[in-house]
């Protein structure tokens, strides 16, 4: 029996140690009783066993809570009578021997824990073999296209933040989106060429390609001044997503009208969207309608607006309430073919005929000028489109602006309430006046010449 | 009929000399004729505009702060409640976010919930060191 109390106190000791979650009894909780042997604990030293006696435990050094222990009276131990009085040299301090509490067939328990570092190690090797295929990739279209670009602009790569104008740069906005500005050439002010990659970096986002393939996109978009381009909407898309670009769009919805694609040399997978056939006419060129039609698993769509605001913001049931102030941009989407499956840098040179072509319509668009019924035309629809907006979000900005008075009226009224009253006096008499003369009767002044 | 042929002859012999004082006085100054660009060369340098770079608006691609967020509060809750597979699914959330982040963003608020899930982890560990799968699946 005391063997057994000793045991107790000594895995008290250790389940205190090792956190109050665990029950460290559970291994007891057994309905037959259990012969414990010193065998089975390897680390339980016999010696220490014969030589501890049942001490009251306010004599051992240890820490243990013996608020809750039951009070040990004298009817407990009946038949202790020897071994209750501590013999004094016998008296040893117990040593805490970390002894474990369930050490046995370790490793094979704690295969969760190594699925969850396996996974870790997993994701952040895909992150650095992503990361790098990104790079790669952009600076491979990069240096390809370098060339082709540079015979166009004086000023190719600047990342907007040095004081001096930089050159040469390929800005990461991310790892998977890249941006090249290219400036100096006559008919815009500059074009900003964005290479959106998959996220090879994230492990989620590959999964999730398995299920949605996406590819990997070039996005070219020409930033012009009001007089490099005349009145010009047009677009070519996929045929799929024209209605629903229509709509959302707000110049392609105001403007445009779809074309027939017969009448030009390209494949019925795309649609035209345009205001004015004589422009659609003017562009689409047999070169630009052949080039396309070669190239049609790299192209995606184009789009020339003088009025571009940005995709609709869509609210339920709501009109528009704000809306960026029209632009006019020229829009090139162009698409890596294969879904982002083929890594090799030779496929980022698939873009260069379509980049050339964006090139040649860029000047020509700086160079066509409307037909004069055309552009009256378009200038009215303009108007008519302005107007109709003012008038959509008249209500929200009155309102805005009677709260934007209120507002100023308040602070003014707080300002008077600091300043002493003959300062308040004046400022009464000041807007006792305004007030008369605003509704006041308009007296015609005449200024009469004496002499 | 000689009198206007001789006219003539002094009047084009003026013209040459004039035009020989012309070529020494560019000779002179050494003023070259540079042919005018090619027509096609577009390029343009009094048309550089420097690149502002782009400020995602708010809303945009809201993943890397989502799961920034998820990060921290997996690791509070595995901390306080003790729930281990909560500091590991916050090591996970951040390495998400970590990946999906933008470049321009704060990498200090991302660290900081890097070293929270992994101190969560680690927190947890050292207070209970039994597997996962003894304490859920027993």
């Amino acid at each position: 029996m005391s063997v057994l109390l000793d045991v107790m106190y000594l895995l008290l000791l250790v389940g205190a140690t090792f956190g109050q979650s665990e029950d460290p009894f559970a291994e007891f909780d057994t309905d037959e009783t259990v012969v414990i042997e010193a065998d089975d604990y390897d680390v339980l030293e016999t010696e220490i066993i014969e030589e501890a006696l049942p001490i009251p435990p306010t004599d051992q050094e240890e820490e243990i809570d013996t608020s809750d222990d039951v009070t040990i009276e004298d009817e407990d131990f009946e038949g202790f009578e020897d071994s209750e009085k501590p013999a004094p040299g016998a008296k040893k301090e117990l040593n805490i021997i970390k002894g474990p509490i369930n050490m046995k067939g370790q490793w094979e328990d704690y295969y969760l824990e190594i699925i969850g570092l396996i996974g870790v190690f997993v994701y952040a090797l895909n992150f650095y073999t992503g990361k790098a295929i990104n790079n790669r990739l952009a600076n491979a279209w990069f240096d390809h296209h370098r060339k082709l670009l540079s015979e166009s602009f004086c000023v190719i790569g600047d990342d907007g933040v040095s004081k001096e104008l930089s050159e040469g740069i390929l800005v990461k906005e991310s790892e998977n989106k890249f941006v090249v500005w290219c400036t100096g050439r006559l008919g815009c002010e500059g074009i900003k060429i964005e290479i959106k990659l998959l996220r090879r970096q994230d492990l989620i986002s590959l999964i999730s390609q398995l299920f949605k393939p996406q590819s990997d996109t070039i996005t070219i978009t020409t930033y012009l001044a009001p007089e490099d381009m005349d009145s010009v909407v047009l677009a070519i898309m996929p045929r799929k997503g024209l209605k629903r670009l229509q709509q959302e769009v707000q110049d392609l919805a105001h403007f445009a009208t779809e074309r027939k694609i017969e009448n030009f040399d390209m494949p019925s997978t795309l649609g035209i969207l345009t205001e004015f056939s004589e422009v659609a006419n003017e562009f689409l060129t047999s070169p630009v309608c052949r080039t396309i039609s070669e190239n049609i698993d790299v192209f995606d769509s184009v789009h020339f607006s003088d009025y571009y605001t940005g995709f609709k913001i869509s609210q339920e049931g709501q009109v528009e309430t704000e809306r960026p102030k029209p632009v006019k941009r020229l829009i090139f989407n162009f698409v890596i073919p294969g879904h982002g499956k083929k890594t090799k840098n030779s496929i980022m040179t698939t873009t260069e005929p379509l980049l050339r072509m964006a090139l040649h319509m860029m000047s020509r668009v700086h160079k066509f000028k409307l037909s004069k019924e055309n552009k009256i035309k378009a200038e009215k629809h303009r108007i008519q489109v302005e107007e109709e907006y003012l008038k959509q979000t008249h209500v929200q900005r009155q309102e805005a602006a009677q709260a934007r008075r209120d507002e100023k009226k308040r602070l003014e009224k707080e300002k008077v309430q600091d300043l002493d009253p003959e300062a308040q006096r004046r400022y009464e008499e000041k807007e006792y006046k305004k007030s008369m003369r605003r509704s006041g009767p308009k007296v015609k002044q005449l200024k009469v010449k004496t002499g | 009929g000689a009198d206007s042929l001789n006219a003539l002859k002094q009047w084009y012999q003026r013209r040459v000399r004039e035009f020989q004082t012309f070529q020494h006085y560019f000779k002179q100054t050494n003023l070259r004729m540079v042919a005018a660009p090619p027509s096609n060369d577009l390029r343009r340098k009094d048309r550089i505009v420097r690149y502002k770079p782009y400020v995602p608006k708010e809303g945009e691609d809201p993943m890397s702060e989502y799961m920034n967020l998820l990060a921290m509060l997996f690791s509070m809750c595995g901390l306080m409640m003790r729930f281990k597979w909560a500091a590991w699914a916050a090591v996970y959330c951040a390495f998400i976010g970590f990946s999906n982040s933008r470049s321009s963003e704060d990498t200090k608020q991302i660290f900081s919930s890097f070293m929270l899930s992994i101190s969560s982890v680690v927190m947890s560990y050292l207070q209970s060191p039994t597997p996962m799968a003894t304490s859920y699946f027993s």
